[in-house]
């Protein structure tokens, strides 16, 4: 066990009686330390610069939004200056041992990948209503194929861990049906894509769906299985993901007991602006409209349930802008009226 | 001037095209001329699409006017029963469900067409000619009819927009099957006095399907915030699902091809162990449970027991 964390330790037991948010922030950033996510989820790609910075005493304001753990104990240390300078030597030790193993886990990932052989998307002809046939539907057209991974994609189902956070759904298990459907939602209700699978594949169907149609990785995919996912990408594609921030929505968070708070988005939300306000449930929200049609399409032929599951996300995206624009107009109204009466006043 | 005679390769029937999809699907070698045993075997008994089921309407059909966005062009015009003309006359867009439009210099004929609207079903009459290529199923060419606001089944039966609309509407707000919505456009029609009664389910179902393939539903899928590249975006599966017999040719993006691209990957298959900050798994949950206690106290004499336990008072000496 490296020096830094036996330090932060020591620290932890020491000073845990000084303010009580302090230490809870301590303690959960040694929680998500002692974790079995990977490195890579605690101290983001991104985030090793900033961790760097902090390292050599430069206050750097952006470590917070990257690395939340820090950020909190940061923000709780400025009320007392004594507890600071007794806690800020192992906190920056802790950050240079954070950022090393972070960039050396992400540069391992990227040595051990091996691109054998690679088609260009431009050779594959795309008919304007191919979803009609292949079930899948995207805002962009195809950016890239999906490579075969040799030494992951064995086609053999995969050795359950202990140590891992397992959850499977229930739901998919009936063989006589299809997977379901695998819908991407922005935090506006508005769906930007979406496949039919023929068999629950869970993990691959996200990390297909934007890595074949995102022409550049997202910032945050939130997603009820995150703790699998992000693995699951950042060893097939590091650099595409290496920006992507992978969390767990508010409402799944509570059933994963086994994994650390960096994967759960309330964890970011108190750090990062951009998250503050995101609706993490949209994907609910979409899903539970999207429910209504259960029914009609399990008795439906393949073509059928295609143009059906089409025609209502159509409407929901439809009554989805429809709303953000009125939405927008009463903003700019109740603007224009508030001048208005300024005017007077 | 028309030919004679049609070879197959001239004419544009529906079931020649049916057969050639399905043939190039299921045994693309007997497309080739390969016509041995296996192959007609094979062809026997693979799994057919359902005939294509098309419409005489065939023009656009605009998004009725409580989806319509901003910048669009083609607007819903209002349904009115009582304006509709007494005589639908062929005019140059007309075709036939085939998809032909050849029928210039041929005899027309005037025939029933009974519109099915929101509550009752509407009789008028309609032009129509023989279809000149699918002799063999004495398809007619007809009028559209969008411009009225119906949607040309097959010249006998039609549908208002209005209807179609409807049914739209209510299954996209709440749990309502065709069954349903069958059953409630019938009782509405008895309560009118409808001259006819509603069509079957089957006929309603193929005619729904061929209007919201022809209706211009269809979005970006783009958010007016988020613009072309949504920063954040939130995943998720549903069990919206068929049948598994009924899947003949879903192409998810989970699709690969070894041939085309392939990437080799050279590291353990747990990787947990591999990528996490450090440690032995064993020694990381210890610590773990350690501060998972609630009590500040037992937390910090549980981590003290831990450090000594492990032996590494020397080691942070040492460093």
């Amino acid at each position: 066990m490296s020096f830094a964390i036996l330090e932060c330790l020591q620290i932890f037991i020491e000073t845990n009686q000084y303010h009580k948010k302090y230490a809870l922030r301590f303690r959960q950033l040694l929680r998500q330390i002692f974790s079995n996510d990977s490195i890579l989820q605690i101290a983001q790609p991104v985030a090793i610069d900033n961790l760097r910075r902090y390292s050599v005493g430069d206050p750097d304001h952006n470590l917070a939004p990257v690395v939340p753990a820090f950020g909190m104990i940061l923000q709780n240390l400025t009320k007392n200056q004594q507890l600071k300078d007794r806690v800020e030597p192992c906190l920056r030790n802790l950050a240079k041992a954070l950022a090393d193993r972070s960039e050396l886990t992400f540069n391992n990932l990227i040595s051990q990948r091996q691109v054998v052989r690679s088609t260009p998307v431009e050779n594959e002809t795309v008919h304007v209503h191919e979803w009609e046939t292949t079930g899948a539907c995207y805002s962009t057209p195809r950016q890239r194929l999906r490579p075969f991974y040799e030494g992951r994609d064995s086609g053999v189902a995969q050795n359950r861990n202990t140590d891992i956070c397992n959850k499977y759904y229930d739901t998919y298990k009936k063989q006589k049906l299809t997977g379901g459907l695998m819908a991407f939602w922005c935090p506006h209700l508005v769906c930007l894509g979406f496949h039919m699978m023929p068999t629950a594949e869970g993990r691959d169907d996200v990390f297909s769906g934007i890595f074949t149609h995102w022409p550049k990785a997202p910032r945050v995919i939130v997603y009820d299985f995150a703790c699998q996912l992000a693995p699951y990408c950042l060893i097939r594609e590091p650099e595409f993901f290496q920006d992507t921030l992978f969390v767990i929505d508010e409402m799944h968070s509570t059933g994963h007991s086994s994994c650390s708070q960096a994967f759960f988005l309330q964890n970011y939300m108190l750090t990062r602006a951009s998250l503050k306000f995101v609706n993490s449930s949209a994907a609910e929200c979409g899903n539970a409209g999207l429910s209504r049609i259960r029914k009609s399409v399990s008795y439906m032929s393949e073509s059928h349930a295609i143009l059906y599951t089409h025609t209502f996300v159509s409407v929901w995206n439809r009554r989805r802008i429809r709303y953000l624009l009125k939405e927008a107009k009463n903003q700019v109204d109740e603007l224009r009226s508030t001048r208005f009466v300024h005017q007077f006043v | 001037m028309l030919p004679l005679y049609l070879t197959n390769d001239d004419r544009d029937c529906q079931h020649i095209h049916s057969a050639k999809s399905d043939a190039e699907q299921n045994c693309p070698a007997f497309l080739d001329g390969n016509v041995d045993e296996e192959n007609i075997s094979n062809l026997l008994t693979a799994k057919f699409t359902t005939q294509s089921t098309q419409a005489v309407s065939y023009k656009p059909i605009p998004p009725p006017t409580w989806l319509v966005l901003p910048g669009e062009q083609l607007l819903e015009q209002p349904f009115h029963a009582p304006d509709l003309p007494q005589l639908f006359s062929l005019d140059p867009t007309s075709r036939c469900s085939c998809g032909s439009n050849r029928w210039q210099g041929i005899n027309s004929m005037v025939d029933e067409i009974v519109i099915f609207t929101n509550c009752t079903a509407i009789i008028r009459q309609i032009e129509t000619v023989y279809c000149t290529l699918c002799t063999n199923k004495r398809g007619r060419v007809g009028p559209d009819l969008s411009e009225f606001g119906i949607f040309n089944w097959n010249n006998r039966i039609a549908f208002s927009h209005q209807l179609m609309n409807e049914y739209t509407n209510r299954f996209t707000t709440a749990l309502t099957p065709f069954f349903s919505f069958r059953e409630q456009i019938i009782n509405l029609y008895e309560s009118q006095r409808s001259p006819r009664s509603f069509v079957s389910l089957y006929i309603f179902i193929a005619a729904y399907f061929r209007f919201v393939q022809i209706q211009q539903l269809e979005t970006e899928m783009r958010c007016l915030h988020c613009k072309d590249e949504p920063s954040v975006v939130i995943a998720d599966g549903v069990s919206i699902s068929f049948s598994n017999t009924k899947v003949l040719g879903l192409k998810p993006p989970t699709i690969c091809d070894k041939e085309k691209e392939l990437v080799k990957i050279n590291a353990p298959r747990n990787q947990s162990r591999t990528t996490c900050f450090e440690g032995e798994p064993k020694i990381r949950r210890e610590f773990q449970n350690a501060l998972e206690l609630t009590k500040y106290e037992d937390v910090c004499s549980k981590l003290k027991a831990l450090i000594l336990q492990h032996q590494v008072i020397s080691t942070c000496v040492k460093g």
